[in-house]
């Protein structure tokens, strides 16, 4: 066996561990950066590495080369080639070579019913061709567009998988993925491409009811997009969590929170496992998480560690909290320290890793140096 | 899931009664696999 | 007509209520005068949205309700209040800073300033620093607002300001950054008179600013 494959298992088994509900050797880590900052971080251009996905292996070797990390840190989930083929509205690239998401409308307030009706119907029917410009017009071009645009994304996922494959055996990383499956909650799914911010917070106190039918109709479409072909238990369907800290309590009980806990315990029931970024502050929602399935990832941008270690450690799988802004603007020293005090909170009894409180993007979000110091220091110092 | 976008295979087969049972076997795990594929993207590009 | 009553319902958000109070108002043919006063209850009502969000009794979903009420509320009252522009508290120019495409946090500062009394040129997003510098020259404005979300957008801040003091105009406004990445250390660099993660609290500042 070579050392990588040794190394890949061990570091397999402290995430099985994890998951078990057993305390694992060591604090397991997950470093978590955005293909733009391996990008940048690689000195190349923006525009053309998101183009050139054949390209990206030797750069995303190099972030995995210089940070610590137990699981592959580098992931690419949006690229342009196929959002430009489909004239996209909702995923524009800018003048920075950064794919960002302006406000759109895929979904008019008067076709609410017909998603209630039907919502995949209404997805490909009424949606896209409000998202996507290319997709507006007579259904031959439609159907050329899509073709293209299809063979796109299979070409762009079936680069990124080969390039993840490579670098989980060149640099031993674990065979665990918390992102081999993905949806949103119902809410949000509706709030994001469909309504939009604006409209869905107008929408919440104008008409609450079809809000709430449109979420409960997106339930189980959610289960289905977020059930992977093979299950299994050490994977999990990531779940980027998104509008729930801009709700009033009772808008969240009643619109947001029962879909929501129904994909994730549907999801359990097709043998998948949750793995939810908590976005902003939810404190004011942690009892509701509470409810969720035994096991479910949690990872935290804000709120009190120490709370969430009270009411979900025993139960969940916690990460996050690590301020990503604090490596910006820290001393190397009050990093270190910073990590020290929440390992110190989250990890005694297992149900931890570390990881930042979320994605770092770009080059200038973190300061690299004081990065490598925190997941130097957690990978030698965090163990049980 | 009712959609006429999506096609589960034993709808496929009832619109083809023709299909022999061996043919079923090669067929039906490939054929189910690129309306499970399509329905992925499509669902990617408004989430 | 009960003035309290209208700045209660407002600040409740209680649409139903507002529409029934401005309706009978408008049909009662009041004089442009009694409108204003109607206008400025709606405006006291924004306020204790406003300290509500404050205290984390509304959160930024009740915000982007209650700019859309607002609007709708001047939209009924429109008949009846004359043309006179003089009204108007002050001028702002807003827009999303070179680089940076997000317009969700821009769009519930429009609306509630707007809300708040003052003529609104939203330039969108993706703006240079010469369209904030032309428009600035053409509309002669009180106030430039600079929002943006990625941590790129602090450089176009700083090039947009540096570009308006270049143009000669950068004594003649106030400037205000919002989103989140700006913080008092980045104002400081940017050379803006003024920075908000929060919404509530920028309309303030601006309101300060023409007082």
């Amino acid at each position: 066996m070579t050392d990588m494959l040794a190394l890949s298992q061990e570091r397999t088994q402290l995430f099985h561990d994890l998951i078990d509900g057993k305390i694992p050797k060591k604090v397991p880590i997950s470093g978590s950066f955005a293909h733009e900052f391996a990008i940048q971080y690689a000195g190349k251009d923006l525009t053309e590495a998101q183009w050139d996905t054949d390209g990206l292996e030797p750069i995303f070797e190099k972030t995995c080369q210089d940070f610590y990390s137990d699981l592959l840190p580098v992931s690419a989930f949006r690229l342009p080639s196929f959002y430009k083929i489909l004239g996209s509205r909702n995923f524009v690239m800018g003048s920075s070579g950064f794919i960002q998401h302006p406000e759109v409308e895929g979904l008019a307030l008067e076709d609410y019913d017909a998603f209630i009706a039907s919502p995949f119907d209404c997805i490909v029917e009424r949606v896209l061709p409000k998202l996507y410009s290319k997709l507006d017009t007579d259904s031959t071009q439609k159907s050329m567009v899509m073709a293209k645009a299809f063979k796109a994304y299979t070409d762009e996922m079936g680069n990124l998988g080969r390039i993840y494959g490579n670098l989980i055996q060149k640099f031993g990383y674990g065979f665990v993925n918390f992102y081999s499956g993905f949806c949103e909650a119902p809410f949000d799914i509706i709030s994001d491409q469909l309504r939009g911010f604006k409209n869905i917070s107008i929408d919440v106190r104008r008409v609450p009811d079809k809000v709430e039918a449109a979420a409960e109709a997106a339930t189980p479409l959610m289960i289905k997009m977020g059930t992977p072909p093979n299950p299994s238990p050490y994977n999990a369907t990531f779940i980027p969590l998104h509008m729930a800290p801009y709700l009033r309590g009772k808008d969240f009980e009643r619109l947001y929170w029962p879909s929501f806990k129904k994909t994730v315990e549907g999801l359990k029931a097709n043998g998948m496992r949750s793995f939810l970024f908590v976005e902003n502050d939810w404190m004011r929602y942690i009892d509701y998480l509470a409810e969720l399935p035994e096991g479910t990832i949690m990872l935290f941008e804000y709120g009190d560690p120490k709370l969430v270690k009270e009411k979900l450690g025993k139960k969940h799988i916690i990460s996050g909290f690590y301020p990503v802004s604090l490596l910006k603007t820290g001393t190397k020293q009050q990093c270190i320290d910073k990590a020290k005090e929440l390992i110190d909170v989250l990890a005694p009894g297992g149900g931890y890793y570390f990881g930042f409180d979320k994605v770092i993007i770009t080059l200038d979000s973190a300061n690299v140096e004081n990065t490598k110091a925190v997941l130097d220091y957690v990978a030698e110092n965090a163990n049980y | 899931m009712n959609s006429k976008y999506y096609q589960t295979w034993e709808e496929y087969k009832a619109e083809n009664p023709e299909i022999t049972e061996k043919q079923e076997q090669a067929m039906a795990p490939k054929m189910q696999t690129y309306d499970e594929m399509l329905f992925s993207f499509i669902m990617f590009l408004c989430a | 007509m009960d003035l309290n009553a209208l700045t209660q319902a407002v600040g409740d958000l209680d649409e139903t209520a507002v529409v029934e109070i401005l309706e009978a108002f408008v049909a009662g043919n009041p004089t442009g005068e009694e409108a204003y006063g109607v206008v400025n209850a709606c405006q006291q009502g924004m306020a204790i949205v406003g300290e509500l969000f404050e205290k984390s009794e509304y959160f930024v979903g009740d915000l982007i309700f209650a700019g859309e009420l607002l609007n709708q509320a001047i939209d009924i009252l429109k008949p009846v209040i004359s043309g006179d522009k003089s009204k108007k508290i002050g001028a702002i120019i807003l827009g999303t800073v070179k680089g940076d495409l997000h317009d969700i946090g821009k769009n519930i500062f429009a609306s509630m300033v707007d809300a708040a009394g003052f003529e609104v040129y939203d330039l969108g997003i993706d703006v240079p620093p010469g369209d904030f510098v032309e428009k600035v020259k053409e509309i002669k404005p009180q106030i430039v607002g600079m929002s943006g979300v990625l941590t790129l957008a602090l450089d176009s801040m700083k090039a947009t300001v540096d570009a308006l003091t270049e143009a000669g105009l950068r004594n003649d406004i106030k400037i205000i950054i919002g989103g989140n990445p700006v913080t008092e250390d980045a104002c400081t660099q940017i050379g803006a008179d003024a920075f908000t993660t929060n919404a509530a609290a920028g309309v303030k500042q601006c309101q300060g600013w023409v007082s």
